[in-house]
């Protein structure tokens, strides 16, 4: 029951898309100054015998403080939530789309025990969209929802352990390059691996692949590098159509789906594949009970439950990767996941040892 | 000034009470600034006079060791870390100490692990109390504000699953 009673605080604490700047309790009066129950429920519209049952309840949480009776003041933490945009972008998320997703997400598996479609979701039931769009689709016709979405998940993932820099250390690259080999990139965004890897490595060429909208809107590139990477619109979900390259990238887009579309996007490639191939996939990996801090796992763990109730997709150990690479076809020769230290992500490879592709000459 | 006591080195104001610090660090400290009175809220109007107290406006993250009003919050007066983790020593040795006289099973995670706490007498459940509430405190401090905030609407907006997963 405390847990929803936070929720009902930080709901009405954070910044709300749908409610004025003014109706934000956190920035209801100046992180330097005070403000009574009645100020503060006058300037957000609320009656002020709920402003302050929920403001007290906040304050046991070390949300604002009241210095003296009746007066309420911010501290560190309020200030967080007033101040922070990336903060306030996170709990948005977390209160708004995840908590109403997560109530429904029993709900969504008593209906589809296989929880694999992304359209039968707790976030589907939620948003009253089940069987019609998966939660991107819905997004895309919100842009402040998916504006923050985007905010809330750049706030995790910009954080330590997250960092490019991990795969770029941690993978060879130096064959790729001795040879001038292509390395696409699936569902690249708007190519900031590649970016980096072409600023390291002068040899490589790049294709980055990603829907149309997002390719068109990919900003201009570096002189020095615009001639190395390519971009092109490609729906991961159809046939690969850069044949013979060297390296398939992945980074955070298998743990975006569930198995059954997972296998699809593997066997999506072989038709493009050369004898000697790899897929390389950047996403976390769990790890087995019991080998990181009960924290560490918690946070990886809650990852994997996030990934079910708003896409029915899952993060995967390094068990689950080989067998995906092994149903998807015989052909790939699972070799492994490296997991550099400090990082919180994984690095899995396989190689395609399966016919080579049907001959055509590489891009 | 009668609300306010000095007991050993502990400057005390109605029901809290926190260490002295010397007056060149008060100097020191941006939380004691003092804000103008035109920047305090109406509720200035409170009737502070009544307790014969000059009721200095608050900063946020204040430690008001100056002012003398009793209804400073508890909740931005700021322990010391080590201050905390000796309490949770000192504390936790008085509860084992006991637990161990009293010949009651040790706590444990495991399955035979007693359920429940054995009553214990009015001093070793302060105890407990004092171990669980500066555990919490500690923990808070270190996390730090942003990444507690961050935690904590996290674990809210997954409490739903887990929550129906147990029931």
């Amino acid at each position: 029951m405390q847990s929803i009673i936070i929720e009902w605080v930080l709901l009405l604490i954070h910044s709300r898309p749908t409610v004025s700047l003014t109706k934000k309790l956190a920035k209801a009066f100046s992180v330097n100054s005070t403000a009574t129950f009645e100020e503060i429920a006058r300037k957000v519209s609320l009656d002020e015998v709920n402003v302050r049952r929920f403001l007290r309840h906040a304050m046991t949480n070390r949300i604002f403080c009241e210095p003296s009776p009746g007066v309420v003041a911010h501290t560190a933490a309020s200030r967080v939530l007033a101040e922070d945009q990336a903060m306030d972008s996170w709990v948005g998320f977390c209160v708004e789309d995840m908590f109403p997703a997560a109530s429904q997400t029993l709900k969504a598996i008593e209906l589809n025990p296989s929880a694999s479609e992304p359209t039968q979701t707790g976030f589907c039931i939620s948003n009253n969209t089940t069987d019609k769009e998966p939660m991107f689709a819905t997004f895309g016709k919100d842009p402040v929802r998916a504006k923050r979405m985007g905010g809330a998940m750049a706030s995790l993932t910009g954080g330590e352990g997250y960092e490019i820099s991990y795969m770029l250390d941690n993978y060879d690259w130096t064959t790729i390059d001795s040879t001038g080999g292509t390395f696409v990139d699936i569902g690249g965004s708007h190519g900031f691996v590649c970016v980096d890897l072409a600023n390291r490595y002068k040899n490589i060429k790049f294709v980055v692949q990603d829907l149309p909208k997002t390719v068109a809107s990919a900003p201009k590139l570096d002189d020095n590098i615009s001639d190395r990477i390519t971009f092109q619109a490609h729906d991961f979900h159809t046939e690969q159509p850069v044949k013979g390259a060297d390296i398939y990238f992945f980074r955070w887009i298998l743990h975006n789906h569930s198995d059954k579309y997972a296998l699809n996007m593997l066997r999506q490639l072989i038709p493009a594949l050369k004898k000697g191939a790899k897929v390389v996939i950047n996403d976390h990996c769990l790890p087995e009970p019991g080998q990181e801090s009960l924290w560490d796992e918690k946070i990886i763990r809650t990852m994997d439950l996030v990934m079910l109730t708003l896409l029915n997709a899952r993060e995967r150990t390094a068990g689950d990767f080989k067998e995906l690479f092994e149903e998807a076809d015989p052909g790939f020769k699972f070799l492994g996941v490296t997991r550099p230290k400090g990082c919180r992500m994984s690095i899995i490879e396989a190689v395609w040892e399966g016919e080579d592709f049907d001959g055509k000459e590489k891009v | 000034m009668d609300k306010v006591r000095t007991a050993s080195n502990r400057l005390s104001i109605g029901s809290w009470s926190l260490p002295f610090r010397s007056n060149s660090q008060r100097k020191q400290s941006r939380n004691l600034s003092v804000v103008p009175a035109t920047a305090v809220g109406e509720s200035d109007s409170l009737n502070h006079s009544k307790t014969g107290i000059s009721h200095a406006p608050l900063q946020p993250r204040d430690i008001p060791i100056t002012s003398s009003t009793n209804s400073l919050s508890k909740m931005t007066q700021t322990k010391s870390l080590i201050e905390l983790a000796g309490t949770i020593t000192r504390e936790t040795e008085k509860l084992e100490r006991y637990l161990k006289e009293s010949g009651c099973e040790m706590p444990g995670f495991g399955i035979d692990s007693p359920l429940n706490f054995p009553k214990l007498p009015e001093d070793i459940k302060t105890a407990r109390e004092e171990v669980m509430r500066a555990t919490k405190e500690l923990g808070d401090l270190v996390t730090g504000p942003t990444e507690s905030v961050r935690w904590m609407a996290w674990d809210v907006s997954y409490a739903p699953v887990v929550e129906d997963c147990s029931n």
